[in-house]
């Protein structure tokens, strides 16, 4: 088994599992998306619809997902892999000043 | 020449030599709007064509051009903005600085495309522009006012509240080099000291009423245009999480976990302490509420107050850019500090990111010996101490003691130190870095290298877009198809550079709010200046303009002297940080040297930066 910290915020509208921080264990190998299934279980399916696009596959366009501080697009995507001690945000996109 | 003027236009440009105590209206035809557009493109078309080579950006000589864009104070959303430029005192180069608030559609409602101001007034005056009268007025009582006191007194003896002021504090008075011009007192046209250059001229004010809104071409395209940007606009979440916190709410965590965050002085890379100080903990403990532009459903501007150092609401708040640089990049967790570092710079007009980068700059040579309390007459300048920040803020607008050192800039004041002091000297061309850290984004990097007016985040571009195959959609009909590295700075990366950051460039000439056009893609931005000015543009004739107003520019600076020598990133981007995201990561100088060769080449200039005669004389430059 792993330990992996993760962080969300995926909205700002008061909806209770928009935002926190937890420490998750899950199995060894488990990916990115096996988290984000995990965290759908816990808060239903508000917090799925507000994190995946229409077809329920792929992180909505305005969020991105950062595996200890790079954006999972240039890793293996959703299929990335897990290890112990890893941090995890899924947030929206940065931009501006 | 009397030609009818393009919609969006006010189709005069006002002309005041200062010295003369003259004012004059020039006219100009479509033509020259088409090919000039408006910010950008008419401040360097002007500088271009009328600064003798080699002045002093501090003399009379110098011009300062405050410009409005075809879009600017028309009902097209989240564009009140105007350019303002001149012969930066920081660069020698040209400076280029936009600005929101309501002066600019105030100055196109009186029926101004253009301000260019000359010569330099015998005595303080301030500019009164009502509608066609234009009149200079004595500032002698304002002179040494802070920005609110300087703003209160012109309205109430004009007798009307409703008048904007676009102004300089105490810091352009006394020329610091990076003084700023405030429109009103939270919005800074900010970057390259052109309250300097203001303040040099004995202007301290421009306030303007006008009453007659721009004619557009295509109104009901307007309103169409305008319900899909808002809709698009407030269907992203960063642009909600801008109009709830401001810019720097609670993602500027995320900032510092991806390594975009500075910290002190970008040597460093972890900052657990951000949390303590995120627009979200600033509006939950000092907010009072939100502000905003001319016509902008945004609203991303914080206000603040404070019984802690009396912080005055007037001022508004801090955006990303001031509470990273006065926050993280002096390491200082002091949140109530860092708005009333914000807060000071305002009433002082001077350009928070200049200020808090040349304190930092400051903090680390204290840290490494080679400035001591000698020189800081006392103060103990460490990382993390925010009193000693808010001292020299105070210091360097009053040109006071050490404050007169700090008050040159970082690129000054490593020189004067020697000693290695240059090798942690973060600046481009004299011009501090916005925070954003380029060793994650080396296209951001190549924009501060090739910018001409120095290391600006605003006129730029992120690389993580064109990481994201959702995001490269809006790149495809112009032959981008695939997606690319966050880290890859080679030639495809290079083309799509140059492509986005032309879009940049007609965001300052068309004048809309870079934060509001986050869903503007390039289509859209010919499809708002068709519906405007009812030009039948398209997405190349805007390239070519732009292109045009970057190789003008570019001319510019060539002419003062400036080199592709610097166009060159300061040593520190190609170290890691010492910890953090960033600590196995850095730009690689031979690349990115390639990279900017490389774009010398697609923007049509030689190899050593300098546009081809070809070049100028196919985009109709000095004609
Ligand atoms: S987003 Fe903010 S800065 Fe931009 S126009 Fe709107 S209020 Fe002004």
């Amino acid at each position: 088994m792993i330990t992996v910290t993760v962080k969300w915020l995926v909205d700002f509208d008061g909806f209770k599992g928009a935002r926190g921080e937890e420490s998750v264990t899950l199995q060894t190998q488990a990916t990115c998306r096996d988290l984000l299934d995990l965290l759908s279980k816990s808060f239903g399916s508000e917090f799925t619809e507000r994190i995946f696009d229409s077809e329920g596959k792929e992180l909505k366009e305005e969020l991105c997902f950062l595996l200890n501080g790079r954006n999972i697009a240039s890793l293996k995507g959703m299929e990335s892999e897990l290890k112990d001690g890893d941090r995890l945000f899924i947030v929206p996109f940065l931009g501006g000043g | 020449m009397t030609a009818e003027v393009p919609g969006g236009y006010g189709g005069k440009i006002l002309r005041i030599n200062l010295s003369e105590m003259s004012t004059s209206v020039e006219r100009k035809d479509d033509t020259f709007y088409r090919r000039y557009l408006g910010g950008s493109g008419f401040i360097s078309y002007f500088l271009l064509k009328e600064l003798k080579k080699g002045i002093d950006p501090l003399g009379t000589r110098n011009k300062l051009v405050f410009a409005n864009g075809p879009l600017t104070g028309t009902p097209v959303i989240a564009c009140g903005r105007n350019g303002v430029g001149a012969k930066s005192p920081q660069s020698g180069g040209i400076a280029l600085s936009q600005v929101g608030e309501f002066w600019g559609a105030q100055l196109k409602w009186a029926g101004y495309d253009a301000l260019i101001i000359e010569g330099k007034a015998a005595k303080p005056v301030y500019i009164w522009i009502h509608d066609e009268e234009v009149s200079i007025r004595d500032a002698g009582h304002l002179w040494g006012k802070n920005t609110k006191e300087t703003q209160q007194m012109i309205r109430s003896e004009l007798g009307d509240d409703k008048i904007r002021v676009a102004l300089i504090g105490p810091g352009g008075e006394k020329m610091v080099r990076y003084a700023c011009i405030m429109n009103g007192l939270f919005d800074a046209a900010g970057r390259g000291g052109l309250g300097a250059v203001m303040g040099s001229k004995n202007l301290k004010a421009i306030a303007v009423r006008g009453r007659k809104a721009p004619r557009v071409a295509d109104p009901a395209r307007i309103k169409e245009l305008n319900k899909f940007l808002k809709d698009a606009m407030f269907n992203n979440m960063i642009v909600r999480e801008w109009h709830e916190y401001g810019t720097g709410g609670p993602s500027i965590e995320t900032g510092m976990e991806v390594g975009d965050l500075p910290v002190r002085n970008f040597r460093d890379g972890a900052f657990p302490e951000v949390k303590k100080i995120t627009g979200e903990v600033i509006m939950n403990t000092m907010g009072v509420g939100m502000d905003g532009c001319f016509a902008c459903p945004v609203r991303c501007k914080k206000v603040c107050k404070s019984e802690k150092y009396s912080i005055d609401p007037a001022y508004g708040g801090p955006e990303y850019e001031s509470l990273s640089v006065f926050g993280s990049n002096c390491g200082v967790d002091n949140v109530e500090a860092i708005v009333k570092a914000n807060e000071l710079c305002n009433a002082f007009s001077i350009d928070t990111i200049a200020t808090g980068c040349t304190i930092a700059f400051a903090m680390e040579c204290f840290e490494k010996g080679l400035l001591s309390v000698k020189d800081t007459g006392g103060i103990e300048l460490r990382f993390g101490n925010a009193e000693a920040m808010l001292k020299c803020v105070e210091l360097i607008a009053k040109r006071d003691g050490f404050g007169n050192l700090l008050a040159e800039g970082t690129a000054w004041l490593a020189k004067k130190i020697g000693n290695g002091a240059e090798d942690f000297a973060v600046h481009v061309k004299g011009v501090e870095p916005g925070q954003h850290d380029p060793r994650r984004m080396p296209s951001m990097g190549l924009g501060f290298m090739v910018n001409p007016h120095g290391a600006d985040h605003c006129c730029n571009v992120h690389d993580y877009k064109f990481a994201d195959a959702k995001r490269m959609k809006t790149y495809r009909y112009m032959g981008f198809l695939d997606t690319l590295p966050e880290d890859d700075i080679g030639p495809r990366k290079v083309a799509l550079f140059k492509v986005e950051h032309l879009r940049q460039v007609l965001f300052d000439s068309l004048l809309m709010c870079h934060l509001a056009a986050v869903p503007v893609d390039h289509k859209t931005v010919a499809d708002i200046t068709a519906a405007v000015t009812g030009w039948d543009t398209s997405v190349m004739e805007q390239l070519r303009v732009a292109e045009r107003i970057m190789t003008m520019a570019r001319l510019f600076n060539i002419r003062e002297g400036l080199t592709a020598d610097d166009d060159r990133l300061p040593l520190r981007f190609f170290q890691p940080t010492t910890d953090g995201a960033l600590a196995d990561r850095c730009l690689d100088p031979d690349k990115m040297e390639k990279a900017k060769r490389y774009y010398y080449t697609l923007m049509g200039w030689h190899k050593e930066g300098v546009p081809l005669p070809e070049k100028v004389e196919e985009l109709y430059i000095g004609e």
